[in-house]
């Protein structure tokens, strides 16, 4: 009977326990909103986070970069200045330039960008949040660098190219003025914004950032970064005037200067005095995608998805140049660029070299040798890769330079564009306005946005 | 303990023996079962009379009788047997295939099937057991009735799909609740690799002695909030009075994929490629130095020197040994099951093994007259090496897409890298990868008998399930540039549940009532953490201390809650008529602040015809019996805090940063179910043929949803509870017993099951929700494939054709063909679930010899072979083709389906038909031939059973599905119906030993 006795009291004991549970659990790696969007701090993290997203390999982790090279190249053997031998589809298909609306990569870059363009968004609303003024400033100026930046991207991947002969009425990306918290019940659908509008946005954006940022920040965007940036979209709107002084302005006050040797300019892990704004990339964080593609498997990379055409050593005029020997053979046989041999290395977004590029560019085409004459600024390239030096320089020569010093680096596609060149191909030749130079809007975004247009042909 | 009370028990036998001799002629006799087991506890009356007696447990009995009066010989789950009273006499009871008189488990108590309102399938000990694969849900295949079983694939760990009466969800968890002895089982999948890891295949089949899939409203709805997609109850077996008994089984088998692909060979290789590299205008790659000479690595690929069958290199034949052994028995006090079980597997795909063992302790024990108690204690190890998933380069399956042309090995045994692909025989030599689930489940109970008919029912149990996961990656691993890498993960799940309840049952004249009442408390936490380093000194050093650098680490925990009351009520009258009502009130933490309970009830009725009197006497119908339920279920799986608007840490360059990670919703819940089944059963002829129809007719509403929004939101997802699915059909069940005598007996079983999972309701007014290569759309099936319509190949130049399916301004389709994929539409293409499902048993005993085979269909589903723009592209890259291609397009006129070769030329590979081909088959599931020898030759022996065997799983299969196999779908993400580089299931012969004694 004793025993009874215990077992009734055991389960009484049971019954009061089940009663009293409590199932109010919360989360244990996540935050409510509420307790973000209320404090300081959490405005702060936020910045951090829209940071941490460019990191994504599908920003500037490096995908970016990648596509703008995979999109430029001819695929033709003889003429090609990348090849692409991986097996990602999205990345044969844009190789190919035969996208389809689904494409992921595509998909991935907008979907990403988006996110940062929300998260920016947040911190620029909140930062009222954010008690010491110039903090708050330097807040919303970095958000503003961020958002830009993606904003620039997404309206040259996704769009027609801006013709600084037309007035750019051509459909951009959706701008989203505010963020968005509540999804609930809520009609997201958007359309389009105009390419000129978006470029608007973007110049707006990093004048204020110019404006308010600090000449160091660390591994955050900085005062110069954003007048870097600037000369890059005035120079892809063909504004040569306001590039030309972006460009000078960031090259004469910004400190920066061209490492000494080519090896020591890529694959470091702290910032350098070429780095203009990189992403940093830890063992822990940032997901270094360029190495993904360009690198053998035994330095972090797939076995070279990407490898070095003959188009791109065929550009050489100068046996001696180091950067025609900047590669290594993997064990296919294939000349692989040794810009990304270190999986945890940074990856460039802007490097002192480009606005050297620029300002030449800019002054040759202008006439002009503010700053210092074109063969001044591509010779000071050509010096620290080991070439002969021009004695005069065309602005064949600073377009061709311009290829040989920042090839897989996310410029190919983007400045045959602004230049207006064709693209011969495989099986036909692309003008440079050609739609299927042009990233699908993503079907996701078309199944979902019953407001938007998509782009021609997809 | 055991003699001690055999000792007692014997002296109790031999007063009575002693009483009974002090009367007249007496008949002494043994009861036993076919197989000669001694049947202790059976009763056996003098018929026509009150004159009883109970066999004791050497099964021996002794009754008052005359010579030839006849007797009247019942045990449960026994046939009941008279026969002519002799003396010395010994009564053989067969197994009792009368279905009426099975005993249904339902949750808190159980029930007659021939009082039943419910639409149950049921399994038991012999139908599963012995059967060679490692996990019991495959055991399962073909045997019941509206519930499909599916194995992912060929993997040894493979996950398991199980669909009660179709999809009752589309976002939210699909399978269902498993209950082990009345505590519901964690089914977390823990697969740290993307590939789905069954967490229920640590448990043993042997320990198994039924399982009862609850598939109505009426059964599920007493589990409330999660027994929506049906309530699967699995009980252990028990020790019955009696002495013990010894039972062991040993078995070792071998298996082979049941199918494989045939893919190029070199010649065919070199012929495809050279041709589509100069239909693009490419450099030849039969050139000196070019692509060819660079795949051979250094073979002469010229003269034939190597042709590499790489299907032969990721497959292997497989073994597979079962060993496990029982115990059982006890006093009428305390009752006692052991049981210890090994199993190797070996699986077919290479570097893929499971081994585990199983120890099972249910005793229980009467305290008082009124007071039973009792414990159930299991534990297990389960140790598996495992894969990468089938989107992985390192996986073995994805070798189908290397070159014949390149050695898999150098000429010094190491695996050679200089291959298109990463050759997974590099991952195989210098890596591992291991994981390892020890788990304790245990319930202690107790039953207090109050007053007669009430009793109080008190339940605790405990489920620990603790997986470690160890990977190591050596210096020359590939995609290993640290020399080296070793993570070690592990996860803990425990879960208890605390369920106390009261039970009235009570018959007075023809009213039977039953009523439970009670309460359960659930809480289940989760802990995860994981530690990565880099840089080794050594390959022999594999764990993380010896890194020099620990460079990732993650630790996090979740948890959930449920709160429940709940309440049935049975009632039944002269057996005739039939009622249950059921009700459950769930609170969980999962659920929205606004919406935290949900009350779910269901009803039931059931009219027996045949005992009527009008049929009582009937001799040809002897089983009638119509029954309805209406009820409702939700589905609870629906993520633990998905009602929240969240933020997750994201932090950049070593610094702390947020970043949005989840929308909120306030107004979340569970989905609700409500169904509706109508159903019949019969019996004929003494029922000798009995069977069951049954139409069912589920709705889901508020479907959990992660609504896609438009992903320039910043957002990609909300889960919302918006949407309606229908899942409806019949289900036959037809059993015979074709031939029913002493020594020869024939029963045959067939199920077949139909299902049709429509959409009805999505959300945004019924917008498609669309995915890579499915579609949820209002009026289709859950998930159809949504595809660009392949047409074929342009006879005149090779392109291939697609249809156009536009809509034309008359709403009909525009079905004429381009060779513009972009302007092709997609349509709705096929569907991934079967829609007729059936499975056909025969069991046959002759004398000693036992036969038995399960034949298994289905129709109606189709696969998208997602690697089919890798694998039949008619050359479009570097892969290996399928011997198919070489049928390709050459010259104008040819008609093929196969467009011409033409390297990145994106000749029809783009995602379409193409790639979707129709996957019905029957396969032959199981055959079993046992010979058990006879008592003469093994009496010396002290056995009392020596059964030899050979058994077979997936020996034959019909199909006409061109891929690896039906059962072989992608393992990684979302892939719905999908096949990418899968694993065929294994086709397993074994030989095998039952020992009983």
């Amino acid at each position: 009977m004793k025993n009874i006795k215990i077992f009734l009291f055991a389960s009484l004991t049971t019954l009061i326990f089940g009663c009293e549970a409590d199932l109010a659990l919360n989360p244990k790696q996540d935050l409510d909103s509420s307790t973000v969007l209320t404090t300081e701090s959490g405005v702060k993290q936020v910045l951090v986070g829209a940071y941490a997203n460019l990191a994504n390999g599908s920003l500037y982790g490096g995908r970016t970069q990648i596509m703008a090279d995979l999109l430029g190249a001819t695929g033709r053997a003889s003429t090609t200045h990348i090849e692409w031998f991986g097996t990602f589809a999205g990345f044969q298909d844009i190789y190919a330039k035969n996208m389809t609306s689904d494409n992921n990569f595509a998909e991935d870059l907008y979907r990403e960008s988006y996110d940062v363009i929300n998260a920016t968004n947040i911190v620029i609303e909140n930062a009222n949040l954010i008690a010491n003024v110039n903090q708050r400033t330097k807040a919303i100026a970095e958000a503003k660098f961020i958002q830009g930046l993606v904003y620039f991207d997404l309206v040259r991947f996704f769009a027609l190219p801006f013709d600084a002969t037309t007035a750019n009425t051509q459909l951009g990306v959706i701008i989203r003025p505010k963020a968005i918290y509540e999804y609930q019940g809520v009609d997201l659908s958007a359309e389009r914004n105009t390419a000129a509008e978006v470029y608007t946005k973007v110049i707006s954006n990093l004048r204020d950032a110019y404006a308010d940022l600090p000449v160091s920040n660390g591994e955050f965007a900085t005062k110069y970064a954003a007048q870097a940036l600037l000369a890059r979209v005035y120079l892809q709107q063909q504004n040569y005037p306001a590039a030309l002084a972006a460009a000078n302005d960031a090259i004469t006050s910004g400190g920066y200067s061209l490492s000494s040797t080519l090896l020591s300019t890529y694959n470091h892990d702290t910032k350098q005095p070429e780095d203009v704004f990189s992403i940093a990339i830890t063992s822990q964080t940032g997901d270094n995608q360029v190495n993904n593609s360009h690198a053998s498997t035994t330095l972090g990379g797939r076995g070279g998805d990407i490898a070095i055409g003959s188009g791109y050593f065929s550009k050489f005029t100068d046996p001696n140049d180091q950067r025609s020997k900047f590669f290594y053979i993997n064990n296919l046989g294939d000349a692989l660029t040794l810009k990304y041999t270190n999986q945890f290395a940074d990856v460039h977004v802007i490097r002192f070299a480009e606005l050297l590029l620029i300002r030449a560019e800019a002054n040759i085409r202008l006439a002009s040798a503010i700053g210092a004459a074109p063969v001044i600024d591509i010779n000071r390239i050509r010096t620290r890769a080991g070439a002969n030096n021009f004695v005069t320089v065309t602005l064949a020569n600073i377009l061709n330079e311009r290829q040989l010093e920042l090839a897989f680096e996310g410029f190919w596609i983007h400045d045959l564009k602004r230049t207006k060149t064709s693209i011969v191909g495989q099986s036909r030749t692309y003008l440079h306005t050609d739609p299927k130079l042009v990233f699908p809007i993503p079907l996701r975004e078309l199944n979902t946005n019953n407001k938007i247009t998509p782009n021609p042909t997809y | 303990m055991k003699i001690k009370c055999k000792l007692v028990m014997s002296i109790i036998f031999a007063l009575t023996m002693q009483l009974i001799y002090a009367q007249e002629s007496s008949i002494t006799g043994k009861v036993t079962d076919m197989a000669g087991m001694p049947v202790p506890g059976a009763n056996v009356t003098v018929k026509g009379t009150t004159i009883s007696a109970q066999s004791n447990f050497d099964g021996e009995f002794m009754i008052k009788a005359k010579n030839g009066q006849i007797l009247v010989v019942s045990f449960l789950g026994l046939k009941t047997t008279e026969i002519a009273a002799s003396p010395s006499m010994v009564v053989k009871l067969a197994d009792d295939a009368n279905q009426l008189e099975t005993v249904l488990v339902m949750g808190y108590g159980t029930q007659l099937k021939k009082k039943s309102t419910d639409a149950v399938s049921r399994v038991t000990a012999k139908d599963i057991e012995n059967i060679p694969v490692s996990n019991v849900q495959n055991a399962l295949v073909g045997k019941l009735a509206g519930v499909q079983i599916t194995q992912t694939n060929g993997k040894v760990e493979g996950g398991m799909n199980i669909r009660v009466r179709g999809q009752a969800s589309i976002s939210a968890g699909t399978q269902p609740l498993y209950v082990l002895d009345g505590m519901i089982l964690i089914n977390q999948d823990e697969s740290t690799n993307g590939a789905p890891l069954n967490p229920l295949l640590t448990l043993s089949p042997n320990e198994i002695e039924s399982i009862d899939v609850l598939k109505d409203a009426s059964s599920a709805a007493i589990y409330g909030a999660r027994g929506a997609n049906g309530v699967v109850i699995i009980t252990t077996k028990k020790g019955k009075a009696g002495k013990t008994s010894f039972s062991a089984n040993f078995s070792q088998g071998v298996s082979e994929a049941t199918n494989t692909r045939q893919f190029l060979n070199s010649a065919q290789y070199v012929e495809l490629f050279t041709e589509a590299r100069l239909n693009e205008g490419f450099s030849n790659p039969t050139s000196p130095g070019r692509k060819f000479d660079q795949l051979a690595a250094g073979k002469d690929w010229r003269n034939g020197e190597v042709d590499t069958d790489w299907t032969k290199q990721a497959l292997r034949t497989g073994y597979i040994t079962d060993a496990d052994f029982s115990a059982s028995g006890g006093t009428e006090k305390t009752q006692y099951f052991f049981s210890g079980a090994y199993t190797k597997n070996l699986g077919i795909l290479s570097f893929n093994e499971l081994e585990r063992f199983n120890f099972r302790n249910n005793i229980t024990t009467k305290i008082s007259d009124r007071f039973t108690a009792g414990m159930n204690m299991a534990f297990s190890r389960t140790s598996i090496l495992r894969n990468t998933n089938d989107n992985s380069f390192t996986t073995p399956m994805q070798a189908i897409a290397q070159s014949p042309l390149s050695p898999a090995r150098n000429d010094d045994g190491t695996a050679n890298t200089a291959t298109q692909y990463v050759n997974f025989l590099a991952a195989q030599d210098n890596g591992r990868n291991q994981t390892l689930i020890r788990r304790l489940t245990g319930k202690f109970f107790g039953e207090f008998k109050i007053i007669e008919p009430l009793k109080f029912n008190s339940d605790v149990s405990y489920d620990i399930y603790a997986q470690t996961q160890d990977n190591w990656y050596g210096a020359n691993y590939p995609f290993i540039a640290t020399n080296g890498e070793v993570y070690a993960g592990s996860v803990n799940n425990e879960s208890y549940v605390i369920s106390n309840y009261l039970t009235f049952d009570k018959s007075f004249t023809d009213h039977n009532l039953n009523i439970v009442a009670g309460q359960e408390f659930t809480s289940y936490a989760n802990r995860f953490q994981s530690v990565t380093s880099i840089y080794f000194p050594s390959d022999a050093l594999q764990t993380i201390d010896s890194g020099a650098e620990v460079n990732a680490g993650r630790g996090n925990e979740t948890d959930y809650a449920f709160d429940s009351l709940f309440s049935r009520l049975s009632y039944s009258y002269a057996n005739k008529y039939l009622f249950k009502a059921s009700i459950r009130r769930d609170g969980s933490s999962r659920f929205g602040q606004n919406n935290q309970y949900g009350i779910f009830p269901a009803v039931s009725a059931g009219w027996v015809i045949s005992e009527e009197a009008f049929l009582k006497d009937n001799n040809t119908l002897s089983n009638l019996k119509f029954r309805a339920s209406y009820g409702q279920t939700g589905n609870a799986e629906i993520g633990n805090f998905s009602s929240r608007s969240l933020y997750e840490g994201a932090s950049y360059n070593l610094k702390s940063g947020l970043l949005p990670s989840q929308p909120g919703n306030d107004n979340l819940s569970w989905e609700k179910s409500s169904q509706f089944d109508l159903g019949l059963e019969f019996g004929l002829f003494r029922n000798r043929i009995s069977g069951e129809v049954d139409y069912y007719n589920k709705n889901t509403d508020g479907l959990l949803f992660d609504v896609p929004l438009a992903i320039s939101s910043g957002a990609s997802t909300i889960t919302q509870n918006i949407g309606l699915v229908n899942s409806r059909g019949f289900e036959f069940v037809l059993n015979g017993k074709i031939i029913d005598r002493d020594d020869f007996q024939w029963n045959a079983s067939l199920n077949v099951t139909t299902n049709q999972s429509k959409v009805r309701e999505l959300p945004d007014n019924g917008t498609d929700i669309v995915g890579a290569f499915t579609i949820n759309r209002v009026g289709e099936n859950i998930n159809s494939f949504y595809l660009v319509e392949y047409a074929g190949v342009d006879p005149e130049n090779g392109d291939a054709l697609f249809v156009r399916n536009t809509v034309l301004a008359d709403g009909s389709l525009d079905k004429s063909t381009t060779n513009e994929y972009s302007e092709a539409r997609r349509i709705v293409a096929g569907n991934p679930f079967a829609t007729l499902m059936s499975g056909f048993t025969n069991t046959i005993n002759y004398k000693g010899l036992d036969f038995s085979f399960t034949f298994q269909g289905e129709w109606g589903a189709s696969i998208y072979n997602s690697g089919g723009q890798y694998q039949s592209s008619n050359g479009d890259f570097w892969d290996n083709q399928t011997i198919d291609q070489l049928s390709r397009w050459q010259q104008p006129g040819d008609i093929t389906n196969v467009p011409e070769a033409r390297y990145l030329g994106g000749n029809g590979t783009q995602a379409s038909t193409r790639y979707l081909d129709k996957s019905d088959f029957v396969r032959l599931r199981n055959l079993t031939i046992g010979y058990s020898l006879p008592k003469s030759a093994i009496e010396k022996s002290g056995l009392s059973r020596v059964r030899i065997y050979a058994t077979a799983v997936n020996l034959l299969t019909f199909t006409n599905y061109i891929g690896f196999d039906p059962e072989a779908r992608a393992d990684q993400g979302e892939r719905i119906g999908e096949e990418f580089y899968s694993v065929p299931p294994a086709k397993t012969i074994a030989l095998g030993v039952n020992l009983t004694f």
